[in-house]
């Protein structure tokens, strides 16, 4: 089989009409010849160099032909290479020529790495879920614990009433946080995996910002902290209200909380060509340059923070919410001066 | 998988009392689709090693390994090869060609491999960086910002699996600085890009996965 078709249909051995009917034609000259040359020897020169000639061109062809054939082979070893998923034979395929076959390589390769990226992508899912896990659980442990410590107290008898009623506030305190860890963690977890899609429309950014606002007022007023916004209010942007709004109240909460008494918290839009600038400075405790990067991971928290409750998600859900929407965000800082947060989202669709 | 290792790089200038340590030591590994930013003063070697890391430029001692190629056992031939189907770079300067328009520019690496131009492909990244007005136009008559994007494109066209921008805004403002970081970090994202960059300005290097110091052709760690 592979003498007569090379496995791919094509004969190699059997001559082609063209050549026979070349030959024919050509002895048909030739015969046609010797009635008006009668110098023999002649005759016979010239036909025996077309003949030589027609094997030529014949034998070039097959070569030709079995170099196409032997490339095409090649591809079609390289395929059964790419369904077996022998990445490594596929790693050392001819890529760096000037060739046909070094083009089809890398691209072979590329689609072999494609599939593994593929299957790494599924992995690294599962690995972030499991990482949500054990996150979820490590935070919820203590106050747990703390619930049934409180628990075992309440049971004694002879704890007095004005103990039992402190008791009860924080047995409170601690299912407020259960309840509160929860809650972000259903949050993050339900954009992680992709369960919320983000959509984007074109609303007024004054209302969005005019509604995290209004969720941070009371807080904000506690510590006498006054916020200014400066945007237009009939600018639109197309964005997610209800998770813009999420996004930019984490923010908000962060700098009410690292703000002392009697400061300010400003709100600055600018439209720039591409993306729309939202800039919210404050001028709390700031951040050392070190920890930008750290900032926006989830459960960081800074060392000198624990006199405030948090858990270190609301950042890291922000700057989520802000990534999903094809923009970004950015922190400059300096300590003790106030930070300066800026969501940047894009201005078309 | 790390797609681009770098292994006890050295380059060294001049003889003994004129030595100069460009590199000194360096090793680093990137991982596939990480975003890194490396900084550092001018003259402490960054610009190297990014050369270095691309091809365009050969170590005194050390290895550069890219998609489990040592480059260095390259021709010069198999190199240019390799730079153009691999490794998507972006310059300071922009270098675009200036008799070519911004589109010609963007498609001259898919002409020089003989490619077939994927027309949907290259319209799309047109559109994502905002250039979609701006594709006949002739380099001379496009802003900093433009100029820079464009450049983003054609090393996006060839759908290369890594981008090495050597202080990609060096020359715009702080505000065009940081649209097209943004728009290279969405780009990257979207094709599922490494991206090495090359700054020595801090507010950029923030928008990276993880931020390498150098100094004095040492890493520099903090």
């Amino acid at each position: 089989m592979a003498l007569a078709t090379n496995g791919l249909g094509i004969p190699m051995k059997s001559r082609s009409l063209p050549t026979i009917i070349s030959i024919i034609i050509g002895v048909i000259y030739h015969i046609f010849l010797t009635y008006y040359f009668p110098n023999m020897a002649f005759i016979l020169f010239s036909l025996v160099s077309y003949l030589a000639v027609i094997v030529i061109l014949n034998y070039s062809k097959a070569k030709a032909i079995e170099k196409y054939l032997a490339s095409l082979n090649n591809i079609n070893d390289s395929l059964t290479n790419l369904i077996s998923r022998d990445y490594e034979k596929l790693n050392k395929l001819q890529t760096l020529r000037e060739t046909f076959n070094s083009k089809i390589n890398k691209k072979i390769i590329q689609l072999s790495e494609i599939w593994q990226e593929e299957s790494l992508r599924g992995l690294k899912e599962r690995k972030n879920l499991q990482g949500l896990i054990s996150d979820v659980s490590h935070q919820v442990k203590t106050p747990m614990t703390n619930l049934k410590m409180l628990q075992v107290t309440l049971e004694n008898e002879r704890i007095s009433k004005e103990e039992k009623e402190q008791i009860l506030k924080s047995m409170t305190g601690q299912i407020e946080k259960i309840d509160f860890l929860l809650e972000s963690m259903i949050k993050s977890s339900r954009l992680e995996i992709g369960l919320v899609q983000l959509n984007k429309t074109s609303y007024f950014l004054f209302d969005t910002i005019a509604e995290a606002i209004s969720s941070i007022t009371v807080k904000a007023s506690k510590k006498n902290i006054e916020i200014f916004v400066d945007c237009l209010e009939n600018y639109q942007l197309a964005h997610d209200k209800k998770w813009t709004t999420e996004s930019l109240f984490n923010i908000l909460e962060n700098a009410v909380k690292y703000s002392p008494e009697n400061t300010k918290i400003e709100i600055k839009v600018q439209s720039w060509e591409i993306y729309t600038k939202i800039d919210i400075i404050d001028q709390g405790i700031g951040i050392s340059e070190e920890l930008f990067g750290k900032i926006f991971q989830r459960f960081f928290r800074g060392d000198n923070n624990y006199i405030e409750e948090g858990v270190g998600i609301g950042l890291y859900l922000s700057r989520e919410i802000i990534e999903r929407q094809g923009g970004y965000i950015k922190v400059a800082s300096s300590v003790g001066e106030g930070s300066t947060f800026s969501i940047f989202l894009p201005n078309e669709l | 998988m790390s797609i681009l290792e770098a292994i006890d790089l050295k380059k060294y200038y001049g003889e003994e009392s004129s030595l100069v340590k460009a590199l000194d030591g360096v090793s680093l590994k990137v991982e596939k689709g990480e975003f890194l930013s490396i900084i550092g003063t001018s003259g402490s070697g960054k610009s190297t090693l990014l050369n270095m890391l691309g091809g365009l430029d050969t170590p005194t001692s050390g290895k550069v390994i890219v998609a489990q190629n040592d480059i260095s056992t390259l021709s010069d031939e198999e190199l240019t090869i390799f730079r153009r189907r691999n490794v998507g770079f972006v310059f300071q300067n922009y270098n675009l060609v200036p008799m070519l328009n911004l589109y010609e520019n963007i498609v001259l690496p898919l002409e020089l491999d003989g490619e077939t131009i994927d027309k949907d492909y290259i319209e799309e990244i047109i559109e994502l960086l905002h250039l979609g007005e701006k594709k006949r136009r002739l380099p001379n008559y496009l802003s900093g910002g433009e100029q820079q994007r464009g450049a983003i494109a054609r090393a996006l066209a060839t759908k290369p699996s890594i981008i090495l921008a050597d202080e990609p805004t060096g020359n715009l403002d702080s505000k065009t600085s940081s649209e097209v970081l943004g728009l290279l970090k969405k780009t990257g994202e979207l094709f599922n890009q490494t991206i090495v960059i090359i700054t020595h300005n801090n507010e950029i290097a923030q928008l990276a996965d993880r931020i390498i110091r150098i100094e004095d052709g040492k890493i520099f760690n903090r």
